[in-house]
């Protein structure tokens, strides 16, 4: 791989980077109410202490020091104090993070296959049934509230079924005999949001994988490849497919960056213990730091899959100059 | 003569165009379902009589009867009245908060992709610096600062979908830039702000408008969200104001689906007749370019 | 081809890598420690859905309801009700009170240990009073007129006050180690999380995994005999939906967060019980009666007239129908009726509902639209228009504000409602000088009426009242029935006090909201009703469910 590339893009994602930490910095320093007031809830806090408080958190100080210190600490990895758990916003944001991540990487597995299936079959099978059937489902699906659509499945699988379990990520205060029956617990509460959130988003994949599938199918070496007397099935699948994998990849990665602020609506209808609740919940509390923190983490993610996804665009990608 | 000519010339191009989309059937239909619920919207409330305080006016969470088609909500109300009432509100969300979002973008694009340089990469660069910003979350804190209103709200939609338009028109300038009367008319003398509405903006245009209806899609669809998660003005009966007041209310375990259902239905169903619009849009403007 | 191959798998990789990391993480703190080996008799475990996570588990700081139910299991207070609601000692095995009632002596009980194995003591009891009295906590206030805490011997405590303190009995503080906390200052006091809590309590703090669950192992060596539960855990849920949701399912064992509208379907549930009492609360339309010229407010909500208009506009038995689904009462004056005799009633004096009233008491004080939008003016022109601030999470408030605004309306006066947080709401009044001119709170009653009287005193202002009202016959009464330890005398006062705040309508009491609680009975028995019969089963001052449940 070309290093200037990698260079330039590794430069343009840290100049991202300073452009998001900044944006992030103004955005709470608009917020309303009386930061040291939040942080002790007694309004009477000796004056000692409330100028320790504001010299921790920097509020009296101009903006440009506040930004440096800002900067200073965000560098030593310290993402300030919750207003509302008084613990390191970093400790709160790892203990939910996980759960995220495991939620959403389910959600994306669901979708990712399913978006790559049904689009190859509707690429296939051009301006037929199954192209219109899949073409029409997978707007449709795209135009359902994600929130919505987490209702009704609990409704119909949690109501009425009663097949599975309607909270969280597991059976709260369980003990369990064996690792096993803990993993086995925690996918039981698993499957029903991932499906709900993969559904949700699959949309977007079948669009791409088909797109891009008939784009490659227009190509002359497929055309080749029929006129030389190859199947059609195998011309699809071992000769256009590979290559219509190309921005479903980069897609893939971008996605997989956003997933963690996404997950927001499904986590709250199934009180799933991730990020995105956290993020709703301080809200309603106000709790700034934790906010921010968050704030920043999930935009990191998005920063990194971008560069990862250009770098593999890059490389994979042989029309792609490197100079 | 001449005249007629460019005249006929241009309405053959008009002639062509719609052809082209009444040939499309996802775009036909998309069509008709806007079409329904601009009537729905406008001519609705005119037949239908519903008063948006008629509090406690039938039992609460009621099912349909004869006097309440659709049921009632927690509060008493007729449910397919709010229905009706929220079409407008939802319209109206969607389409001025696209109006602010695809002035923004354009705006940005066509500043960025035509004085290139410097003020190209700074532009991009802040733009992407947006795009990057958790958007939900985003939108949730400036909706809680603001205060929760519906003017408030298409403001804030407005202000943080604007990234996609921005890029995609850059990208557009840029290929505009290049062509020759463009390049005559910078040779000419011609001023910056001149060349960018006169020649730049009417092509690119149609790409924007294509764009512009998936972007009211998605405000629509964020601002149902919005409400749905509490910061939505709770006392306008809009989709996704319903759709709160269901879930707040237990609507789903007791299964009360005339409140939950309709409403999001008919989320579904606009977002879809937008989404259809614009793709169809798209598949006609430019065949090159596809989206997700 | 390969290449690529290799960079999918790759990125597949890069994403799998977390998920394992998962796994590696989480397994630990969930490993039981009696896997290895013989498995001990299943354990009871009882389960409370909530809703709103606790804030804090110390509770120098901690604010929620949800926080108060957790730490009244971790410590103790002084003084307990029994089930009729009489005062008995729980740390304090009696107490007395000096002949001029400005002394009282409490005798602890003895053999009492902390969580770590060490005494309970007089010295714990002197610690956290004289804390509480240096700074402002929350809990300060219950503490109002206390001049002084001494101790006399390891298991006597002394307090000494200011005047007769009338509601010495009912104050319910929660009563800390001393050992653990005497080297703390008193600003880290304020801001610490206790992730450990050391108390005298019925159960102790296992772990709180936050935005999941608070899980109370029970103490073994509790005084007043242990549990028979071996674990509560508190499930935090997302929404109420869900949370009802699992009740049904069984995944929860009680509630103390039951949706008003699905009372009617979890009776219908052969193996749920729904508890409704009447609830010592009361939420209340205030205005901004600041009258000082700061005040950002109309000064036209000034005037009592407009009020008390207001309060005979309004339809109390039908935001009580439709924001409470019945679940309430209606309100008249500030002590409710449910804190017993305290509560004076109007009688034939009551606002009752009748917008006709209405609009001759607005007609008569000249109130009158002139210009014919149908908003009244007075007789400058000035419109009563009032903005009305709403705080959109709750429920309730949001549909009792539709109410008020049409009932309004109906008489002539417009209401602008603008939604927002309370933390919002509470910037309005406090700190952009009363920024609104209506609002809607709530608050909790205790069995003694004088910290709810305390609200409208115009000492308050700027503290924990939020109509900014001052009254000087008011605030006469308020310190007069403070010293009144004869009761029959104290009670005359505090119902002339409520009438006086009944006819200037600070505050319209809208309801009072009942307490609704739910159990399934498939698994435990012996749930109690604090007070017998007709009160909650789990928000109780003692200790009775706790006490009394068991596996069926």
């Amino acid at each position: 791989m070309n290093i200037n590339y990698l260079l330039k893009k590794l430069f343009h994602s840290f100049i991202t980077l300073i452009i998001v930490i900044t944006i992030n910095f103004f955005l709470f320093r608009v917020m309303p109410g009386d930061p040291t007031a939040m942080v002790a809830k007694s309004a009477n806090l000796s004056p000692e202490y409330a100028e320790k408080l504001n010299e921790m958190y920097g509020f009296d100080r101009s903006l440009p020091v506040q930004y440096a210190m800002y900067i200073k600490s965000l560098v030593t990895g310290d993402f300030g104090m919750s207003f509302k758990f008084r613990k390191p916003v970093i400790n709160i944001i790892g203990e939910r993070i996980m759960a995220t991540i495991l939620l959403a990487i389910c959600a994306q597995t669901v979708a990712i296959l399913f978006g790559i299936v049904v689009g190859t079959l509707a690429a296939a099978h051009r301006g037929r049934k199954i192209d219109v059937g899949a073409l029409g489902f997978a707007l449709f699906i795209y135009a359902i509230p994600a929130f919505w659509l987490g209702i009704v499945l609990v409704s119909f699988f949690s109501v009425k079924l009663g097949v599975f379990p309607v909270n969280g990520m597991v059976d709260a205060g369980r003990d369990y005999a064996t690792t096993w029956a803990y993993i086995k617990d925690v996918l039981h509460h698993l499957l029903l949001p991932s499906i709900s959130m993969g559904l949700a988003i699959c949309g977007g994949y079948t669009m791409i994988m088909r797109s891009s599938l008939l784009d490659v199918l227009t190509e002359d070496y497929i055309t080749t490849a029929r006129a030389k007397g190859y199947k059609r099935k195998d011309v699809v699948i071992k000769h256009a497919l590979p290559n219509a994998m190309l921005p479903m990849v980069t897609v893939i990665a971008i996605n997989i960056g956003f997933m963690i602020g996404g997950a927001l609506q499904t986590e709250t209808v199934f009180s799933w213990p991730g990020v995105g609740r956290l993020v709703y919940d301080s809200l309603e509390a106000r709790d700034y730091p934790v906010l921010q923190g968050a704030f920043l983490i999930i935009s990191f993610c998005v920063i990194i899959a971008n560069f990862i996804a250009d770098i593999l665009y890059g490389y994979l990608d042989p029309r792609i100059k490197y100079e | 003569m001449a005249e007629i000519t460019k005249k006929n010339v241009k309405y053959q191009n008009i002639k062509r165009s719609i052809d082209t989309f009444m040939g499309n059937k996802m775009g036909v239909l998309g069509l008709c379902i806007l079409v329904f619920f601009v009537i729905v919207a406008f001519i609705g409330p005119l037949v239908y009589d519903f008063d948006q305080q008629s509090y406690g006016k039938g039992e609460l969470m009621a099912p349909p009867t004869n006097g309440f088609p659709l049921g009632t909500d927690d509060m008493g109300r007729d449910i397919l009245g709010s229905l009706i009432y929220g079409a407008k509100i939802s319209l109206m969300i969607g389409i001025f908060a696209t109006l602010i979002s695809v002035c923004i973008g354009t705006f940005i694009g066509i500043s960025s992709g035509f004085a290139g340089g410097k003020t190209d990469i700074i532009l991009m660069r802040f733009t992407d610096g947006f795009m990057v910003l958790p958007k939900l979350p985003l939108i949730m804190i400036l909706a809680a600062l603001l205060g929760s209103n519906i003017r408030n709200i298409i403001i804030v939609l407005g202000f943080t979908s604007w990234t996609g338009t921005a890029r995609l028109v850059r990208s557009q300038t840029l290929s505009v830039k290049e062509r020759q009367f463009v390049e005559r008319a910078i040779s000419s003398g011609a001023g910056k702000g001149y060349i960018m509405f006169k020649h730049i903006l009417p092509n690119v245009f149609p790409l924007v408008f294509s764009n512009t209806i998936l972007v009211t899609a998605n405000a629509i669809l964020t601002e149902t969200t919005l409400s749905f998660l509490g910061l939505g003005d709770p006392l306008t009966p809009s989709w996704g104001q319903i759709l709160r007041g269901a879930f707040v209310s237990g609507a789903v375990s007791l299964g009360a689906w005339w409140f939950f259902i309709p409403a999001g239905l008919c989320v579904i169903l606009l977002v879809l007749g937008f989404t259809f619009l614009g793709y169809s849009f798209d598949e006609i403007l430019n065949p090159k370019l596809r989206r997700r | 081809m390969k290449k690529k191959l290799c960079l999918f798998l790759a990125l597949m990789l890069i994403i799998a890598v977390p998920l394992t990391a998962c796994g590696g993480n989480e397994q630990p703190t969930n490993q039981p420690a009696e896997q290895n080996g013989e498995q001990p008799a299943e354990k009871s475990v009882l389960k409370i859905g909530i809703k709103d996570e606790p804030d804090s588990l110390s509770p120098f700081i901690a604010t929620l309801y949800a926080s108060g139910h957790v730490t009244e299991k971790i410590y103790d207070t002084l003084i307990e009700y029994d089930n009729d609601l009489n005062p008995r000692g729980r740390l304090a095995e009696n107490w007395s009170v000096s002949e001029d009632g400005l002394e009282w002596t409490f005798n602890l009980r003895k053999e009492i240990k902390w969580f770590d194995g060490e005494d309970f003591t007089a010295d714990d009891v002197v610690w956290t009073y004289n804390t509480l009295l240096s700074a402002e906590f929350p809990q300060s206030i219950q503490l109002n007129g206390v001049t002084k805490v001494e101790k006399i011997n390891e298991y006597t405590v002394k307090l000494y006050t200011e005047i007769p303190k009338a509601d010495m009995e009912g104050h319910r503080i929660l009563i800390m180690p001393e050992h653990i906390y005497k080297d703390k200052s008193l600003d880290e006091l304020n801001t610490f999380a206790e992730e450990n809590p050391v108390g005298t309590g019925i159960f102790k703090l296992v772990e709180w995994k936050q935005g999941e669950y608070i899980r109370l192992k029970k103490n073994e060596n509790y005084f007043q005999g242990p549990s028979n539960i071996d674990e509560i855990v508190y499930v935090i849920f997302a929404n109420t939906d869900t949370l009802m949701q699992a009740l049904q399912a069984g995944e929860i064992d009680a509630t103390i967060d039951v949706a008003k509208n699905q009372v009617n379907m979890l009776e219908q549930d052969p193996n749920i019980e729904v508890v409704t009492a009447n609830g010592r609360n009361f939420t209340e339309l205030g205005f901004n009666c600041w009258e000082d010229e700061k005040s950002l407010g109309n000064p036209l909500i000034l005037d009592p007239k407009i009020r008390v208009a207001c309060d005979y506009a309004i339809d109390k038995k039908q935001i009580v129908k439709i924001a409470l689904n019945g679940f309430g009462t209606p309100g008249t004056t500030l002590i409710p009726a449910s804190v017993g005799d305290w509560h004076w009633d109007p009688d034939d004096s009551e606002h009752k509902y009748n917008p006709q009233k209405a609009k001759e008491i607005l007609e008569a004080a000249g109130y009158t639209d002139t210009d014919g939008d149908g908003i009244r003016e007075d007789s400058d022109g000035n419109k009563l228009s009032f903005r009305f601030a709403v705080i959109s999470k709750t429920d309730a408030y949001v549909k009792a504000s539709g109410i008020i605004q049409k009932n309004l309306q109906d008489i002539g006066i417009e209401v602008v409602i603008s939604t927002m947080d309370s933390g919002a709401q509470s910037d309005l009044i406090y700190e952009q000088n009363f920024d609104t001119d209506m609002y809607l709170w709530g608050w909790g009653c205790e069995l003694d009426p004088t910290l709810k009287l305390s609200v409208l005193t115009t000492d308050q202002i700027g503290k924990r009242s939020d109509c900014f009202w001052g009254n000087e016959t008011y605030d006469e009464l308020f310190e007069l029935q403070s010293t009144q330890v004869n009761r029959a005398e104290r009670l005359e006062t505090v119902h002339e006090m409520q009438k006086i705040a009944y006819e200037k309508a600070p505050y319209i009491i809208l309801y009072s909201k009942n307490s609704l609680e739910a159990y399934r009975t498939d698994k435990f028995e012996g749930w109690t009703r604090i007070p017998e019969g007709i009160g909650t089963v789990l928000d109780q001052l003692n200790h009775s469910t706790l006490l009394n449940l068991k596996v069926k």
